[in-house]
């Protein structure tokens, strides 16, 4: 498929005010709660954020695999969230995702060959049997699988092949957008290093969009273009890759990147040490969601949810004192020197 | 400065359907009393079954300690018998482990737990212990009164705080902290660290702390053994590894890592996979995936060449001899 | 779909050369089980013997009273009277309380025994299997509707279901099989259920919704196939309880009444004279043991060779 009208300016996705909540005995469960971002043709968002912030929801929420509360997803002009059941049939093909768990995420009684040939089978893209195992070896071919590895089962393979199975997997139908949901998280530093360059290869070579989700802040520097951040199922902040590293304006943001351990001797710099921990999303109180750890917070931060405003082109947050600390009027006191 | 640990020659096997598994293979190591040392390495390269060999804690007959001597304050921890190394487990030396889901007990309250802990080594009445437990538990900066509380009413972090205050309640002379923070996000594995940071010059503790994260050997280390395959491939302190790595995993190490402060647009990843254990190849088990390999490297095991301050396992540096 | 007619042909080759690696590699791994594989020839061996009943044994000879023969030992010769004509007949396993041969009846009552373990089995577990399969993978209303349902099942005591089962729908053979797989259908819809359920929520499920498919190749493409190994077990272990339970039936009067011989029921006709004639429950006891251990076994070693993960 090709680029509808007036194609390359406008986001590949586009998602608006994405809610998504989870019915438990205690109350509605806010996993999502009103996020809305686009991702540009090519690119890659990143997005991040802690266990419980809604990130793997969202993602999962776009692709319609947990059918979303309310909000809009409009995959290249298309209204996803109101597709019926056959054009759902038709997007999916195009909107793929790689999963976490390279164990998990890959059925134990299927041969590499029988996992990856599933969506061409599905989907009635192969003519023959021989066009079934020609397909199939050049997806081997293009996530860099051995030839050899066609017959064998995913339990006999490392974290790394098994990966590259659900990458495979995921191109197999030639789609323009994929959600990566954490898929380097489960796999040592040499082999996540091997997955991450796979994956930059292969949306330079299919120009493919991604949304990359992680908790890892090296990882998706390194891979983003733009990158939000999630806390309790909201985006505090949205900026380009490396203006995000160099300047964070949500007082979450600045916490969570001072958090970060840097492999280098006297590189300890100044740490924001948050106290306390995520607090819960059944029925969360109005106001500011971070605001019961956030070192600057007033009292008006607990009224209402601050609204994510574009402060600077492309650089959006959502704080109430934005303008303080913009202004530099204001700084968050820092653990040590 | 004195020796706490010294390992010598270690080597740990495990036997499943017919093969061996050579998990520990000859390892050296030794710690300086007060000092934190970081075993860094990938899935598989013996770290865990190493700390679990302090403690000889591998279970047989699935695995076995085939040779080595582990000297804990000049005493042969393999050679003990059974009374004498549960006095040593948690009263001298205890461990903390990566999940804290499962390292905690669901029908008993922390404080329950911490007691038993106190109660088993020191003599004390319960009361004595209850009372230790809470004050343990505020050490780790748990309010005191949630010592009624089960492990379920705890968050991830909150859990592995009670962990490290079971493993420091009687004080140990060595901690084994195996991933302590791997499964904590991380503004909270920020507090934890900073805790044990804390915890560390109250106690003074020598520490092992495995981990596959080098940012944390950066803040938290003082020396750092770099494992690959069983075997300790370069050890050295922090400054000099890091600032200066030299074993050529050690680098492809650092070159794996996304960093924070540059920008690449290709990483260099060490290429190849871990070596199968049941089948680790012939002389430098490195060898199949070093881009810096020659010919001697796949015939004959480095010797540890000493360089200015740090230990190196590579025919690279010192004398090239068949 | 249209293709040439050479590449169909090779398609058609190499599909079967597939089919017949992977079943070849399915009965390598399964002829790997020295047990297994005996087992399966001693049930073949058993349903043979079963089908020849009629070669080895007259009917009406095994099931005619013969009270001086009464508890004769195994092996020994006495004289018999059949359809007016006296001769010498050889119990080699001995003679029941009516003097009749058991070796004859267990032949003739395996047949019986054998369809009821088989039978039983198979139709409890396709009902039962399909609800706890629905009620695992769809949940809500149908999980609860199905629960409730194999929650009354198990409420009523199984021996009077089998009757209620009988007598609603008359004593015949059919309905016999009807009432005792009726009876354990409940126990499959709860380990299919709680199966489905336990592997439904894994990744490659939600996986396998990415790549576009539908409920029903994901149930029987990825989570049935993931499930085998305590619906198989469950299943062997059933066959013996089915053959015995049979017996518990026909005692009451139900199913297979006596003279009709059949290893439940001669169990249960023999266990009065266990100190007297001890041979007279053992070998029917026998043979019920021998072929539930060999379902057993069969049944582990199915489970084994449809695991890849122990391939080797």
């Amino acid at each position: 498929m090709t680029a509808t009208s007036n194609g390359n300016d406008r986001p590949l996705l586009e998602v608006r005010d994405l809610r998504k909540y989870f019915h438990t005995p205690q109350g509605a469960l806010h996993a999502v709660d009103g996020v809305s971002f686009h991702i540009r043709r090519g690119k890659t968002l990143g997005m991040v954020g802690e266990s419980g912030c809604g990130k793997s929801t969202a993602g999962r929420a776009i692709l319609r695999l947990h059918e979303p509360t309310s909000g809009t997803v409009f995959f290249d002009g298309v209204d996803v969230t109101a597709a019926s059941r056959t054009r759902m049939h038709g997007l999916r093909s195009e909107m793929q995702m790689i999963f976490q768990d390279p164990y998990a995420s890959l059925n134990p009684r299927k041969t590499v060959a029988g996992i990856i040939g599933e969506p061409l089978l599905i989907y009635g893209r192969v003519k023959d049997t021989d066009d079934y195992e020609a397909q199939v070896r050049e997806l081997m071919k293009t996530v860099g699988l051995a030839d050899r590895l066609y017959d064998a089962y995913p339990h006999e393979l490392d974290g790394g092949r098994r990966q590259r199975i659900g990458v495979a997997r995921a191109l197999a139908l030639n789609p323009r957008f994929i959600v990566c949901d954490e898929p380097v998280s489960a796999l040592d530093v040499s082999i996540q290093a091997q997955i991450l360059n796979l994956l930059g290869d292969l949306q330079d070579r299919f120009g493919l969009t991604y949304l990359f989700i992680t908790h890892d802040l090296s990882v998706v520097k390194h891979i983003s273009d733009d990158i939000c951040v999630m806390y309790l199922g909201q985006l505090v902040e949205k900026a380009p890759a490396k203006t995000l590293f160099q300047e964070q304006v949500h007082p979450y943001t600045k916490a969570l990147l001072s958090a970060i351990p840097i492999p280098r001797v006297g590189a300890r710099k100044k740490r924001i040490v948050l106290q306390g921990e995520i607090s819960s999303p059944v029925n969360p109180r109005p106001g500011c969601r971070f605001a019961p750890r956030c070192p600057l917070a007033r009292d008006f931060c607990r009224i209402t949810d601050p609204p994510l405003t574009e402060y600077a082109p492309g650089r959006l947050a959502a704080c109430h004192r934005m303008d303080e600390i913009l202004q530099g009027k204001i700084h968050i006191q820092e653990a040590r020197g | 400065m004195d020796t706490i640990l010294e390992i010598r020659d270690l080597s740990v096997h495990y036997y499943a359907d017919r093969e061996t598994v050579q998990a520990v293979n000859g390892l050296n190591l030794s710690l300086t009393r007060g000092a934190t040392l970081g075993l860094v390495g990938e899935t598989g390269a013996g770290k865990t079954t190493t700390a679990l060999s302090i403690l000889k804690m591998i279970q047989e007959p699935q695995g076995r300690i085939v040779s080595g001597r582990i000297l804990f304050e000049g005493r042969d921890v393999l050679t003990m018998d059974r009374a004498e190394i549960v006095e040593l487990r948690g009263k001298e030396v205890s461990m903390i482990f990566q999940d804290p889901m499962t390292s905690l007990n669901p029908l008993l309250t922390v404080g329950e737990q911490i007691a038993e802990t106190v109660r088993k080594h020191d003599r004390v009445s319960k009361a004595e212990a209850a009372s230790r437990a809470r004050a343990m538990l505020e050490t780790v900066g748990i309010p005191g009164g949630r010592a009624e509380d089960y492990p379920h009413q705890f968050s991830g972090g909150m859990k592995q705080r009670v962990v490290i205050a079971i493993a420091l309640a009687c004080s140990p002379k060595l901690l084994l902290a195996d991933e302590p923070t791997t499964a904590l996000d991380v503004t909270i594995q920020a507090q934890v660290l900073e805790m044990m940071r804390s915890l560390k010059e109250k106690f003074v503790t020598s520490t092992i702390l495995i981990t596959h994260d080098l940012g944390i050997v950066a803040e938290m280390c003082d020396q750092v053994a770099t494992m690959y395959a069983g075997e300790v491939v370069e050890y050295g302190t922090v400054k000099d590894v890091f600032d200066t790595p030299k074993h050529p995993y050690t680098l492809g190490l650092f070159e794996s890592l996304p960093s924070l402060d540059e920008d690449r647009d290709r990483l260099r990843p060490i290429t190849g996979l871990m070596p199968d254990p049941t089948r680790l190849p012939p002389g430098c088990p490195f060898h199949p995936r070093c881009p810096r390999a020659m010919e001697i490297c796949s015939r004959l095991s480095p010797e540890p060449v000493r360089l200015n301050g740090h230990l190196v396992k590579c025919h690279l540096y010192g004398k090239k001899e068949g | 779909m249209s293709s040439s007619p050479g590449s169909g042909e090779s398609r058609f080759r190499r599909s079967l050369k597939r089919y017949r690696r992977n079943l070849a590699q399915f009965g390598r791994r399964f002829a790997r089980n020295k047990l297994a594989l005996a087992s399966v020839g001693v049930i073949v061996a058993l349903s043979a013997i079963a089908l020849m009943a009629d070669i080895l044994y007259d009917y009406e000879f095994i099931t005619t009273v013969q009270l001086s023969n009464s508890f004769k030992s195994p092996g020994t010769t006495a004289a018999v009277t059949f359809r007016g004509e006296t001769f010498d007949h050889r119990y080699l396993l001995g003679a029941d309380n009516y003097g009749r041969d058991i070796l004859g009846r267990m032949i003739h009552g395996g047949r019986i025994s054998l369809i009821i373990g088989f039978v039983t089995v198979a139709m409890s577990l396709l009902v039962g299997g399909v609800m706890g399969a629905l009620a695992g993978y769809k949940g809500g209303f149908i999980d609860t509707i199905v629960m409730r349902i194999t929650d009354i099942m198990l409420s009523i005591p199984t021996i009077l279901l089998s009757i209620a089962i009988v007598a609603a729908l008359g004593n015949s053979f059919f309905n016999l099989l009807v009432a005792i797989a009726t009876s354990m259908m409940p126990r499959y819809a709860r380990i299919v259920r709680a199966s489905v359920i336990s592997v439904k929520d894994q990744e490659f499920i939600e996986a396998a919704r990415c790549i576009g498919a539908g409920d029903f190749r994901i149930v029987t493409r990825h989570v049935l196939i993931n499930i085998l190994a305590p619906v198989i077990v469950q299943s062997t272990l059933n066959v013996g309880s089915a053959i015995l339970w049979a017996a518990s039936l026909s005692f009451l009067g139900l199913g297979i009444l006596p003279p009709t011989p059949e290893w439940g029921n001669m169990l249960s006709e023999a266990r009065e004279f266990i100190k007297y004639a001890p041979h007279t429950l053992l070998f029917p006891g026998l043979a019920i043991m021998i072929t539930v251990l060999a379902y057993n076994l069969i049944g582990d070693g199915l489970r084994d060779s449809l695991d890849p993960k122990l391939k080797r």
